[in-house]
């Protein structure tokens, strides 16, 4: 009895023992649930498109279109200030005493490059049938180069042989890249947006990219570069052929207080989508304005220039900051706090008008000027009668007009350095003291941004390449 | 097999024959050395199976036959000792002496335990007693100063937070460094299992008082049969199990007060006091010629109040409470020789020292042992509990208390004057934003709720068959399975919550775990007379962990406060799954050769597969070999009286780890949730290593044993060298590639150290017992190599050969210039030569270590009659702490409207000549001088009293009147006095094994008091 016993408990040892052991391959064999290996995603044109989605979600980002590139365009310059109350944002770029520890410099180089990473993939797939998708690719790390040449580089037309950033267009993670020069970006930027038009989609909302929001970029790179023929030819072909109109006065405010996506071509034609579901939350936009942070206001240099009858002023809020000063609050991203929310815009049609007017300007043909601008500025102010200065102050003018439009979108800081315009800032009541009333010269150093020290760490090849200044 | 078989007749019969004798009462009492009861210790016929355990007056009575002639008689941390019982009924008093003296004591170690004289690896034991005297809510915070080299500190003070523990210094940075928790046989989970509530400890579902034994397995010889995993060192549980003997009931109830632990001296700046900073950095800013210009700017800009000074609010005791807790375990233990019994079950209760946090715990176990037959056993254990806590967000949320606790301005107040809560409408001053911004954090923790519940059960059923003797085998399967429910409420009405309507998120985490061993273990005699033998083990094993999460998230509430799960939310907005799992097959072999007790060989051999390799590199061999010599068996020793123990061990052997890689590493990939226009989105998120495999530790260990005049005094002395190579080490990457960096098997770090532990009793008289110990470790990191051997930065750190892993590298700061008050810094931080006051020309330099050079504890017992005091100090030496939030609360004016401001900045220059550390404060500074440098450091060294306990058993005569076995009362006192802090260091001391103040949870002294009682 006592034997039998025995050997049963000997058999189930020993069965176990060799049931385990016969099992171990596949039982040491696992593989990842919510990830793709490289290959798999990036071998159909439908697997593409997802990866197309991830580079617009990346320009949606806080540090990109999300919050950082419109604000620091408009606080760097002249359009807002920063109320002495505050939530401890934007402090050195208002102060323009920007460290090169810097967190939002360096979160906007990384994450810009991890944007140009993600469409670099797409556009070196090889797959078929996916010409639109890397169209897409293509026109977006235009973008990105585009908007990171300008924060770190100096003007196209002021020193094209000067250092830009790195041109990364292969993904290969033990490159150390040096900056390539002004013009060597900015060459790439031409020629990436000149193949994405080869097999640009057609609109089909304003989201996305499609034939002429990226013809409307080029036209813009175009005129950063001092090509203003080649930038009229392209923003005309946009005015006239792509079917965008200007929003009208009357549906001007519910335009803005819109969160939704566009069908419609009217007025945007590129805008980074922020929905329910995927937004920046308190980062928004719209929080560091109006509802959230309210840390910024507009200036009062800028909201004395909107006349009574000009609409774009009633997107200002005649208030006080928290501090109880008087101020006028940005109201033209009001979602923040509401279910969808407001859509940075990137490329409206009134921009494109006022490249053509700039342009033809430039070229000499300031009738031609004058009615671009007028097209824009009488949309906004019906009793505005009309630009009838000429050459330089017509180009200023248009530089008006720009600022008035495009306010809170991020371009005023750029112009003023393509227009090689001082800063001067009035006083506002309620400032945070150290950006109040301050004066910028053009040109300065400071208004370039430092190369990030993490990256001067990481990539010795930057090391003697940091901006003068720093 | 026949011969076998006769053997086991042979064996039945004279158990039938035993059983057919006649019997007798034997009854006696067991004392320790100094006089006192020991309760538990084991009671058993030597030869027979007759037992039964003392009670907690250390007296017995057993029954045995009359022809039973010896008593052995066991009990943990004491000496086995056998007494003579021919022909008596009562033996009286007997002495148990303290264990080290007699090698034949038995330790935990890897699947099993073994005779003291065998061990030839670095093994410390910790009695359960020890851990559950501490009122804290996870075993792991309550092995602290316990035992040398064993670096135990929590970043926060929540009740059920996690905490840090590192054994023998910081062998990997990018998998876990952390030791593994073996509980009863199961591999079990100990990091935070939280997902979107702060923290969650896998650990504080064990009742400490549940806990017999604690193994602490230090070097190569004691860890190898753990390969792959045990790199890092090993901290084996054993739970209480059943004894032999009548019933045994326990019953502790304990109730005790939590407050603050340390109370910094350089705290937030009162009205007063932050309107001095204020006017003053706005004067030296030019913005006002005086204090009156200074006021406008203060009413008008700011727009404070005109009467602001005249409010004073000490917001650490708002966002404080004293918390209560309480504390209640019962149990029972017993059986037969057949069968014995452990079960329990306890109530914990801690309310956390901040605002909103507190901590919930139901426990039981149940632990059975039965022998059926003469050869095999079942022995099942299960533990189970159920917990729940609150805790408040951490770090620099919004939310968090602990931030609002320094960033408030002392001018706000969280009441309005008729006593309403100060929030959306009702504030009129715009105290605190509605939207983003610091919220009134009483409001937080009215309105909100952070809450986490874990169900664990650890459990595991061995069946042992001894085929003959000497040969044994075991099978063993040990599960684990904790799931953790995590509920956040936001309210609709203030708070994070206010901008969409109020939001909730709901997660399920499940954690399964098991652990499949099969294995035997034979004894092999080399000699006739028995005297030389090798024990061998050999088996395999199977290691299963299943990760499980779902997660779900939604917005906009009725608006009542009443609702608050996700049920009631109208817009879903997160919804996902994810399983994952880790699997490792392992074959093992252990062996020991013991010749006459002086000289022990050990070694060891295990092969893993583990799955979170690539296809070609799973397989890893692990292995040890360890010898002891213990000298006090040697004849030349017999004739000296100094060394009562005296035991030489060495060992080496290669480790490895793969603890905390995070699983498919391997493999290039695209990840999930780039998500646009709600559409699926797919990015690069893994540069992928298909050459990935384990870090391998080389790891040596010299240690002494020694007892000396008969035992009143005793040591340990270790030396050890664990070489981490092909340590997963970050290789950074330009960011221009689009990726930070990748963990690859490049790098090696070196922890070098010594340990000593000495305990004493200094005086032992009838009455009076003094006892000692003492421990105290030193560690020494460096760095050997690296991806090119050039130096890696880590956030404040910077990987470089020959430094420590976490030494600071800062801009060095130089002080402030005492003609202009301006923040300086040195151009190189290393000659430290040049000084500049631009921070951007600041050189950078590597210094300062995070890690303590020295740590550990020392406790004194002291006896007299009933009464028994013991005082625990840690102590901490070395380390440098590393202020996040410096720049805000020592900004040097720049953030003086928007922040409070700490009162060290009181002391800012003013004048020519004036010698301080603090720059004129101006605001807006230009100068950086708050920027990052090394004036973010603080010093770490600190020592506290950890535990201070008074106890008192009422006499036996007393407790016999009441029937009971016992009832003792006590007092404690945990982390009561804490010296020798940095005195500008706002925040507690212990920050953590990375030494960072991330505004957690504060840590807190208990004041409680107990009373014990056994029937």
């Amino acid at each position: 009895m006592k034997k039998r016993i025995i050997n049963k408990y000997f058999l189930i040892a020993l069965s176990a023992g060799a049931l385990m052991a016969s099992c171990s391959k596949s039982f040491v064999t696992k593989n990842p649930n919510a990830s793709l290996p490289f290959n798999e995603a990036l071998d159909t044109s439908t697997v593409l498109g997802s990866d197309l989605n991830a580079v617009y979600a990346e320009l949606r980002g806080v540090d990109q279109y999300g919050r950082d590139w419109p604000v620091l365009g408009d606080l760097m310059a002249d359009n807002t200030f920063l109320e002495a109350r505050n939530s401890g944002r934007y402090l050195s770029q208002f102060g323009y005493t920007v460290p090169i520890t810097d967190g939002v410099t360096q979160s906007m180089w990384q994450n810009s490059y991890q944007g140009v990473l993600y469409a670099n993939q797409i556009i070196d797939a090889n797959v078929n049938g996916a010409d639109d998708i890397k169209a897409q690719a293509y026109a977006l790390r235009a973008l990105l180069y585009f908007k990171m040449v300008n924060i770190w580089g100096k003007q196209f037309t002021v020193d094209s042989s000067s250092p830009g950033v790195p041109l990364v267009l292969h993904y290969d993670v033990t490159l150390l890249p040096g900056r390539a020069s002004v013009g060597t970006v900015y060459n790439q930027i031409v020629s990436d947006l000149i193949t994405a038009l080869q097999h640009a989609p057609q609109y089909s909302s304003s989201v996305t990219l499609s034939y002429y929001a990226i013809e409307g970029l080029l036209a813009k790179v175009y005129m950063y570069m001092g090509r203003y023929q080649d930038a009229l030819t392209a923003a005309q072909d946009v005015i006239d052929n792509s079917g965008f109109t200007l929003v009208s006065a009357s549906n001007f405010l519910s335009f803005w207080a819109d969160p939704g996506i566009h069908t419609d071509q009217v007025e945007v034609m590129f805008e980074e989508d922020c929905d329910a579901i995927n937004n920046n939350g308190f980062d928004d936009l719209g929080g560091i304005y109006i509802n959230g942070y309210q840390d910024l206001y507009c200036s009062i240099q800028l909201a004395n220039l909107y006349s009574n009858t000009d609409v774009r002023g009633q997107l200002l809020l005649a208030g006080a900051t928290k501090g109880g000063a008087s101020a006028f609050l940005v109201n033209k991203y009001p979602n923040a706090q509401n279910s969808d929310r407001d859509n940075p815009k990137v490329l409206r049609i009134a921009e494109v008008y006022l490249i053509a007017a700039e342009c033809e300007n430039r070229l000499g043909d300031d009738p031609d000027a004058q009615t671009y601008a007028n097209d824009v500025a009488q949309a906004r102010d019906a009793a505005f009668t009309g630009y009838t200065s000429t050459g330089q102050t017509l180009l200023m003018d248009i530089a008006t007009e720009r600022r008035k439009e495009l306010a809170f979108e991020g371009d005023r800081l750029y112009d003023m350095n393509r227009l090689g315009l001082p800063i001067v800032r009035a006083s506002n009541p309620g400032s945070a003291p150290s950006g109040d009333g301050l004066t910028i010269p053009y040109p300065d150093d400071r208004r370039i941004a430092p190369i990030p020290q993490q990256e001067i760490l990481r990539n010795p090849t930057l090391a003697s390449q940091q901006n003068p200044g720093y | 097999m026949r011969k076998l078989l006769s053997f086991l007749c042979l064996i039945l019969v004279f158990t039938l024959g035993v059983t057919a004798q006649e019997m007798r009462t034997v009854s006696g009492t067991v004392l320790d050395a100094t006089g006192a009861p020991v309760a538990g210790a084991s009671v058993t016929v030597k030869g027979g199976t007759a037992g039964t355990s003392t009670g907690i007056d250390g007296t017995f009575s057993l029954r045995v036959s009359s022809d039973a002639k010896v008593l052995e008689i066991t009990a943990v941390t004491f000496a086995a000792l056998e007494v003579n019982i021919s022909g008596k009924t009562k033996i009286g008093v007997v002495n148990l002496q303290p264990a080290n003296k007699d090698l034949s004591e038995v330790v935990v170690v890897a699947y099993g335990t073994q005779r003291k004289t065998n061990v030839t690896g670095s093994v410390a034991t910790v009695t359960g007693a020890a851990v559950a005297d501490k009122p804290f809510t996870s075993v792991d915070k309550a092995l602290q100063g316990d035992v040398a080299g064993v670096q135990v500190s929590s970043t926060s003070g929540a009740p059920g937070s996690a905490t840090d523990i590192r054994i023998r210094g910081i062998g990997s940075i990018n998998a876990s460094a952390a030791p593994l928790w073996v509980i009863d046989g199961v591999i079990s989970t100990s990091s935070d299992l939280s997902v979107n509530t702060t923290t969650a400890n896998p650990l504080s579902t064990l009742n400490p008082d549940d806990i017999e034994s604690i193994t602490v397995l230090k070097d190569a010889a004691a860890v190898a049969p753990y390969g792959s995993r045990g790199a890092n060192g090993v901290i084996l549980v054993t739970t209480k199990k059943g004894r032999i003997g009548a019933t045994r009931f326990n019953i502790v109830g304990e109730f005790g007060q939590n407050s603050r632990a340390f109370n910094p001296s350089n705290k937030p700046q009162n009205s007063t006091q932050l309107q001095t900073t204020l006017r003053e950095s706005l004067i030296n800013a030019g913005y006002a010629a005086d204090n009156a210009g200074a006021d406008n700017l203060i009413f008008n800009a700011f727009g404070y109040p005109k009467n602001y000074t005249s409010t004073n609010t000490n917001w650490f005791d708002v966002v404080s409470q004293n918390g209560a807790q309480t504390d209640v375990n019962m149990s029972l233990s017993g059986g037969t020789d057949k069968t014995q019994v452990y079960a329990s079950g306890g109530y914990f209760n801690q309310e956390g020292i901040s605002i909103a946090s507190n901590f919930h715990r139901f426990s039981g176990a149940l632990a059975i042992t039965h022998h059926a037959g003469d050869r095999f056993t079942l022995s099942a254990s299960l533990n189970g509990s159920n917990t729940a806590q609150h805790t408040p967000s951490n770090g620099g949320t919004f939310a968090n208390p602990v931030l609002a606790s320094y960033f408030l301005l002392p001018w706000n107040t969280p009441y309005l004057p008729n006593g309403q809560l100060r929030f959306g409408d009702a504030d009129t001053l715009f105290e605190f934003p509605t939207n983003g911004g610091i919220f009134n954090p009483v409001v937080q923790a009215k309105l909100n709720s952070n809450l986490a519940q874990q169900t664990a059960f650890r459990g595991n059923a061995t069946g042992e068959l001894k085929i003959v003797n000497g040969l044994k085998l075991t099978s063993r399967f040990a599960g684990e399975y904790i799931n953790v429910q995590e509920d956040q409420y936001r309210s609709p009405f203030y708070g994070d919550g206010f901008a969409d309507g109020g939001d909730a998120y709901s997660t399920y985490t499940r954690v399964f775990n098991y652990t499949w061993s099969n294995f035997a273990d034979w004894r092999q005699k080399v000699n006739t007379d028995g005297d030389m033998y090798l024990d061998l083990k050999a088996g395999i094993e199977a290691y299963d962990s299943r990760y499980y999460t779902l997660q779900a998230g939604g917005h906009s509430f009725p608006l009542t406060p009443n609702l608050r799960f996700l049920a009631s939310t109208s817009t879903p907005t997160t919804a996902t799954a994810l399983p994952s799992e880790q699997t490792t097959f392992s074959e093992f072999g252990i062996a020991d050769f013991n010749i006459k007790d002086r000289y022990v060989l050990s070694g060891s051999l295990r092969r893993d597969e583990s799955s979170v390799f690539g296809s070609e590199h799973r397989w890893g061999t692990f292995w040890s070999l360890g010898g002891t010599w213990n000298l006090n068996e040697e004849a030349f020793m017999k004739s000296q009286n100094l060394f009562t123990l005296l035991k030489l061990r060495a060992s080496y052997g290669q480790l490895g780890n793969t603890n905390g890689f995070p699983g498919y590493t391997a493999l290039a990939t695209y990840g999930s949730g780039f998500n646009y226009q709600g559409q699926p989105g797919l990015a690069p998120n893994n540069v992928g290593d298909p050459a990935l495999t384990w870090e391998k530790d080389n790891s040596l260990n010299i240690g002494l044993d020694f007892g000396m005049l008969k035992d009143r005094f005793n040591g340990t002395i270790e030396w050890y060298d664990r070489q981490t190579v092909g340590l997963l080490s970050p290789i950074p990457f330009s960011y221009t590639s689009g990726f930070s960096s990748q963990n690859e098997n490049i790098g090696t770090v070196d922890n070098k150290g010594i340990e000593i532990t000495l305990s004493g009793r200094p005086v032992v008289t009838h009455d009076f017992s003094w006892l000692i110990s003492f421990n105290i470790a030193h560690n020494v990191n460096r760095v050997k190599s690296l991806f090119q051997n050039k130096p890696i930065p880590n956030g404040v750190f910077e990987y470089t050969i020959g430094h420590d892993l976490q030494e600071y590298y800062l801009q060095q700061w130089a002080g402030v210039n005492t003609q202009t008050g301006q923040a300086q810094w040195y151009v190189d931080g290393n000659t430290k030569q040049q000084i500049t006051t631009n921070y951007d020309s600041a050189g950078l330099g590597l210094n300062r270590q995070a890690d303590p050079k020295w740590f550990g504890g020392l406790t004194n017992t002291f006896t007299y009659k009933g009464f028994t005091l013991d005082v625990q100090v840690t102590y901490n030496f070395g380390n440098w702490i590393f202020d996040n939030w410096y720049n805000y609360l020592n900004s040097d004016g720049g953030y003086v409207g928007s922040f409070n401001q700490f009162s060290s900045q009181l002391k800012s220059w003013q004048k020519p000549g004036d010698k301080t550390d603090v720059p004129q404060l101006i605001y807006g500074d230009p100068s950086n001088s708050n920027a990052p440098s090394t004036r973010w450091l603080y010093k770490g060294n600190y020592m506290r009293m950890r535990n201070i306990q008074l106890s008192y058993n009422l006499p036996s005569d007393v407790i016999k009147k009441l029937h009971l076995a016992n009832i003792s009362v006590y007092f404690r006192g945990t982390n009561l006095f804490t010296w020798g802090v940095d005195k500008n260091l706002p925040y507690d001391p212990e920050a953590g094994i990375n030494s960072t103040a991330n505004l957690e949870v504060v840590i807190p002294k208990t004041a409680a008091a107990g009373i014990r009682i056994g029937f």
